[in-house]
């Protein structure tokens, strides 16, 4: 088991490799230049110059990405920001929390009402509760989530005055964000439940269950949910993936100070360092995601072997 | 006469499919007398799971249903139980194993676990007393090095070893009848016989009734001594194991033992019976196996035969045997007796 997880995380450096270089390549080639959008087009040539060899800019692609590979293995500095000269790394490690709490409790959220509307939908197939569970899923995948963030802002926080329409603070100020940003992935769980739970319940193992005398929410929730996670939890593992994705447009929206909204600030003042650092960031959050998923598996599927 | 464990009396089972219901069981009777073991054989399709699931009230339903007909376990109909009576009778008085060893038990759970649950749901026994049991029930069916079975995972045991294990599962609570749907159709023949005879054993152990769904005439000849013949969902023939093989009468049992293969003769081509069990619910006036029968008359296309008495405990669904007839149409049934190879 130790050696399956070192083993994993040894796999992750050359990844880890080709994305710095990836990351760089695509922020370096983008167009716009992060001196003129910082200071705008009216500095004079000289100021200009200086800056730009500040930062620079003047050497080769292949040198600048030398220096900044350096800098982050041998320094551990991941640079400062063009606009704020803060510290990239603390910046990061402060906002992360925020975006942690916030896709965390909508996991929570998602898994919650995924898997229980998945589980009364098999077991009530066909009936007037699994079609509206049906419809509703079919529609929270359809909206966007920008635009049920914001109704949801609408109805709870303006016209009920609930809760607070946006910001950080309290537990309060999580809740809408986070349901936001859960229910699209609730609909995906739903539908992925549904389907596997249904398929379980034809298993011959089912029909043994019953045959022994078994009570039906023992059958379903001890014998069928057991086997019908397995798929469910890779489902939900990479719909992480997508929440961190999500999480930038819904923290946006609610002015939720994480790092999805610090990456928009970033990309659109062309902060290089910043934006390279978050995009090594979420592909190691999804790399952990996946090896978790692979390690939850082992407790799920007693077939599994680390070896 | 002993007492019967379980008396089926007119017994229909219906599927709904496309919006029409078909009737899958249709009106059958027997009854299975306490320690004895019935076969109950007849090809695919023919109502034989079904039948049995209907024992345990187990049908998928909807689209299945329970239309008619008496389950008497005991003397009481176990239609008119609720399902928690019904839950306290299942894997307790009525056990059931089934044709798929290596699907019917759970993946994810210990071999001990999945027999002390029908233990600790029956037995009133805590933890420890269960896993004493379940490793005692492991040694009773022929599993080696029990105790550590017991914490195995189905997936590391074969097909052979999986059957041990339900027949342990559904004779851990000593229930008065177990019902074993095909189950050595999916195994190999040495592992077959050795299934057949840990059966046997534990028959003569326990006397336990065994009710033996079976396509394999084989298997009834070893292990049974009451044989019903089903042909698409009605019973064509019930006789005690020696009186149907000597003395067959309806032209499907005929057919039926005409094509096992025989040691004794050379033969090139297995005699089959040639067509196939009509679909539920297409035949719609006289006897269901016209279509393929050597001895059709015109009689069998217009009625459907009754279930007639030849004997004491021999009865057969075939107008060949109608009293009325039987000067008319003695030479065919000479016939019939004719084109039955020797068993």
């Amino acid at each position: 088991m130790l050696q399956f997880v070192l083993r994993r995380l040894i796999g992750m450096v050359p990844i880890l490799f080709i994305i710095t270089i990836i990351s760089f390549l695509f922020v370096h080639l983008t167009p716009g230049d992060p001196i003129r959008i910082m200071y705008g087009a009216e500095i004079d040539q000289e100021t200009y110059q200086t800056l730009y060899e500040r930062e620079g800019f003047h050497d080769p692609l292949p040198v600048q990405y030398g220096r900044y590979m350096v800098d982050m293995l041998v320094h551990g500095d991941f640079g400062q920001s063009y606009r704020t000269r803060a510290d990239v790394s603390e910046e990061v490690v402060r906002r992360f929390g925020y975006t942690a709490v916030l896709t965390i409790l909508s996991m929570f959220w998602a898994i919650l009402i995924g898997v229980s509307v998945g589980i009364i939908s098999a077991t009530k197939r066909n009936s007037i509760w699994d079609r509206a569970g049906m419809v509703s899923t079919i529609t929270a995948l359809s909206i966007p989530e920008f635009w049920f963030g914001l109704m949801l802002m609408q109805i709870f926080a303006v016209q009920l005055g609930w809760f607070p329409t946006s910001g950080s603070g309290t537990i309060w100020h999580l809740l809408l964000p986070s349901i936001t940003l859960g229910f699209g992935v609730a609909a995906t769980i739903v539908r992925f439940t549904r389907s596997s739970v249904l398929e379980v319940m034809r298993e011959d193992y089912v029909r043994t269950a019953r045959a022994k005398g078994q009570k039906e929410r023992v059958v379903i929730w001890s014998h069928v949910l057991r086997n019908a996670l397995i798929p469910v939890v890779t489902m939900a593992g990479l719909q992480f993936g997508f929440l961190i994705g999500g999480a930038v447009v819904v923290e946006q929206v609610f002015a939720w100070p994480g790092l999805g909204s610090y990456l928009i600030d970033s990309i659109l003042s062309r902060d290089y360092p910043v934006i390279q650092a978050l995009i090594l960031l979420f592909s190691l959050q999804f790399l952990i995601i996946n090896l978790l998923v692979d390690i939850s598996y082992g407790f799920l599927n007693p077939q599994i072997r680390y070896d | 006469m002993t007492e019967n464990v379980l008396d089926i009396q007119d017994l229909e089972v219906s599927f709904k499919s496309d919006g029409k219901e078909v009737k899958v069981v249709n009106g059958i009777s027997f009854s299975i007398g306490a320690g004895e073991t019935v076969g109950v054989v007849g090809e695919s399709g023919c109502g034989k799971s079904v039948t049995s699931l209907s024992i345990m009230r187990l049908i998928p339903s909807p689209p299945g249903r329970i239309s008619g007909g008496k389950i008497l376990y005991k003397g009481e109909n176990l239609l008119d139980k609720k399902e928690r009576d019904m839950r306290k009778i299942r894997g307790n008085d009525i056990s059931m194993i089934f044709q798929e060893p290596m699907t019917s038990l759970n993946p994810v759970f210990t071999i001990g676990r999945q027999i002390d649950e029908v233990l600790l749901l029956h037995k009133n026994m805590n933890r420890t007393q269960a896993r004493r049991k379940s490793i005692e029930m492991l040694e009773l069916v022929g599993i080696p090095r029990a105790e550590q079975i017991y914490d195995s995972h189905p997936f590391e045991l074969s097909g052979g070893m999986r059957q041990r294990v339900m027949i342990a599962i559904g004779l851990a609570c000593e229930p008065q009848l177990l019902i074993a749907d095909e189950p050595t159709t999916a195994l190999d023949v040495t592992i077959q016989a050795q299934i057949l005879d840990l059966m046997r054993g534990l028959k003569n152990k326990t006397n336990t009734a065994i009710m033996f769904i079976t396509h394999d005439l084989g298997v009834v000849a070893e292990m049974c001594d009451k044989v019903v013949v089903m042909y698409s969902g009605e019973i064509v023939e019930q006789a005690d194991v020696d009186t149907l093989f000597n003395d067959p009468k309806h032209p499907y049992t005929v057919g039926l033992l005409g094509s096992l293969p025989k040691v004794e003769e050379k033969q090139d081509r297995l005699f089959s019976i040639k067509g196939q069990v009509p679909p539920p619910g297409t035949v719609e006036k006289g006897c269901r196996f016209a279509g393929r029968c050597s001895h059709v008359m015109p009689r069998c296309t217009e009625e459907d035969p009754p279930l007639l008495k030849l004997k004491d405990g021999h009865d057969a669904r075939c107008w060949l045997y109608d009293d009325q007839f039987k000067g008319k149409e003695a030479g065919a049934r000479d016939t019939a007796a004719a084109g039955r190879k020797e068993p």
